[in-house]
């Protein structure tokens, strides 16, 4: 793309349990909010998109319905817990074709409590205990733990560190720091995953609104994306597999990753900040490796050096990441959005990592889905 | 023990997956390129060939991932606590299913398992599932 995907703006409703508020009242919210800091009006959107997987029919409709009925075209999109991360990618081909000029992008949720009910799964998996997102963490980082030797104090230190980050985001559900002894005690619920090494689902919303157009100064732009689906040979993962082959595969994330760097025209190594996909403990320390941010193996290690604390080389979850906002599936990755946008404006306060100028976000989800984007301010 | 007499009176929790005699689970294979899969699908999903025969799975397998289920998920039968994994096949394919073992704490990755049929449930909704019991468990 010859022109640029620019982030005009962000606006994010907080993830958390809102007794008698709609999911598309706090996408409305969200999005009045990313328009405000666009400096736009909703008129000027010529094109909505909305993520989302719990909000049943015409949401992005019913958003509209509360903003005003500009007559713009409207997109709903599910792609579970990576819905945000495909309406992004719509949002930048319309751009890119000229056709639009200002693109909103929404993301939505308001979910059950507890294990997510998954229809996904044909029923008479969910008959016989098989459809269980949380079990597929659990197989993924069982194996790891197997072939690398990741510890369970390593996983406790995923979610301390990212409890220890949530401190400062008034957006995130949970904001109290948790020790690694509280993680080890906490209760199991999927061994070797103990409940707060598992993100909790919630409610919330964020929105972005997209633009094209010439490079200015100071911008936060959208320079590299790769949406991938996972292919038949991962043995294990948020795809909820139910057979594989037994041969080689590279996982999705490492593909979408790498589709997202070759566009970027760079690599881990230049990433300032990174928000990735941790509803589990586990997830973290797989996809820090997957992401390029360490070798294979070393994601134990790396949480435990203390390289992606805020204050550590390569920051990673600093808004708490999914442990402590916990996970609204459809906001989920506009939520990283917003966190990533704000971090290269300078903007997130006692959480802000110094001068970042390059990050990265990453959402998983049911069907394999996995988008990873790379921003960087001009 | 599910006695074989049992066994036939029990509705299996989906057609297709198993045979009962002999017990066994039941996958696909495709006529043309030989790719295996379970459960069976009506398309070959190497080369969407839409000739996929039915053909029995091996009884044994070795444990290659697996969890301990503590909390009872949406619409599940049985009871918790419970395993279920990933089996990998002689055959070259990893199946997911129930494990079974006398002490769940003690299963591995790597563990040698075995085919059986296994009932799951009470009253009306008993039904007939499958699962791979860790070798030497009674």
């Amino acid at each position: 793309m010859s022109e640029a995907i620019v982030v005009d703006g962000v606006g994010m409703h907080p993830f958390g349990r809102f007794e008698g508020k709609s999911a598309v009242a706090m996408g409305a919210e969200a999005l009045i909010e990313a328009l405000a800091d666009a400096d736009l009006a909703w008129r000027d959107i010529d094109l909505l998109l909305c993520a989302h997987m719990y909000a049943r029919t015409g949401a992005g409709h019913r958003i509209a319905n509360i903003l005003g009925e500009t007559g713009i075209p409207i997109i709903n999109v599910e792609n579970a817990c990576s819905s945000g991360g495909a309406a992004v990618m719509a949002a930048r081909h319309a751009l890119a074709s000229g056709d639009y000029r200002r693109v909103a992008v929404v993301g939505i949720e308001k979910m059950p409590r507890g294990f997510m009910d998954m229809d996904y799964f044909a029923d008479w998996r969910r008959d016989i205990g098989h459809a269980l997102n949380p079990g597929q963490f659990a197989f993924a980082i069982r194996r790891h733990m197997h072939d690398y030797g990741t510890t369970e104090r390593q996983l406790a230190l995923v979610a301390e560190k990212n409890h220890a980050h949530s401190v400062h985001n008034p957006k995130a559900m949970y904001r109290t720091p948790i020790t690694v002894e509280e993680v080890l005690s906490s209760r199991p619920v999927v061994d070797p995953l103990r409940l707060l090494m598992l993100c909790a689902p919630n409610e919330g919303a964020a929105a972005a609104v997209l633009s094209i157009g010439p490079e200015r100064p100071g911008q936060v732009r959208i320079i590299g994306q790769g949406l991938r689906t996972t292919r038949r040979a991962q043995a294990v993962g948020e795809h909820m597999p139910t057979d594989s082959p037994v041969a080689p595969d590279e996982p999705v994330t490492a593909r979408a990753a790498a589709e997202a760097y070759a566009q970027a025209g760079l690599g881990p190594e230049d990433l300032d900040v990174i928000e990735l996909q941790d509803t589990d403990s586990g997830g973290e320390i797989i996809s820090s490796e997957l992401l390029g941010l360490c070798a294979r193996g070393e994601g134990g290690p790396l949480v435990e050096s203390g390289a992606t604390r805020i204050d550590g080389r390569l920051p990673v979850n600093v808004s708490g990441g999914l442990l402590s906002k916990g996970e609204p599936v459809g906001a989920s990755a506009l939520g990283q959005v917003y966190e990533i946008t704000n971090q290269l404006r300078g903007r997130c306060g006692a959480r802000q990592v110094a001068g970042a100028r390059t990050g990265l976000t990453h959402s998983l989800g049911a069907g394999g889905n996995c988008s990873v984007l790379v921003l960087q301010r001009t | 023990m599910t006695t074989p007499e049992v066994i036939h009176q029990l509705r299996p929790v989906a057609d297709g997956l198993f045979s009962i005699s002999p017990p066994q689970l039941t996958g696909g294979r495709c006529s043309r390129c030989g790719a295996l899969a379970f459960p069976l699908r009506g398309l070959c999903p190497e080369c969407q060939h839409d000739d996929v025969e039915p053909t029995g799975l091996s009884l044994t397998g070795v444990v290659y991932t697996f969890t301990i289920v503590r909390m009872l998920p949406p619409g599940y039968l049985g009871e918790a606590p419970y395993a279920y994994g990933v089996v990998e096949l002689p055959e070259g394919l990893r199946v997911t299913t129930t494990l079974l073992a006398d002490d769940l704490e003690e299963i591995s990755i790597g563990d040698a398992c075995d085919f059986t049929l296994v009932e799951l449930g009470a009253g009306k909704d008993r039904v007939l599932s499958y699962a791979y019991r860790i070798a030497g468990a009674k």
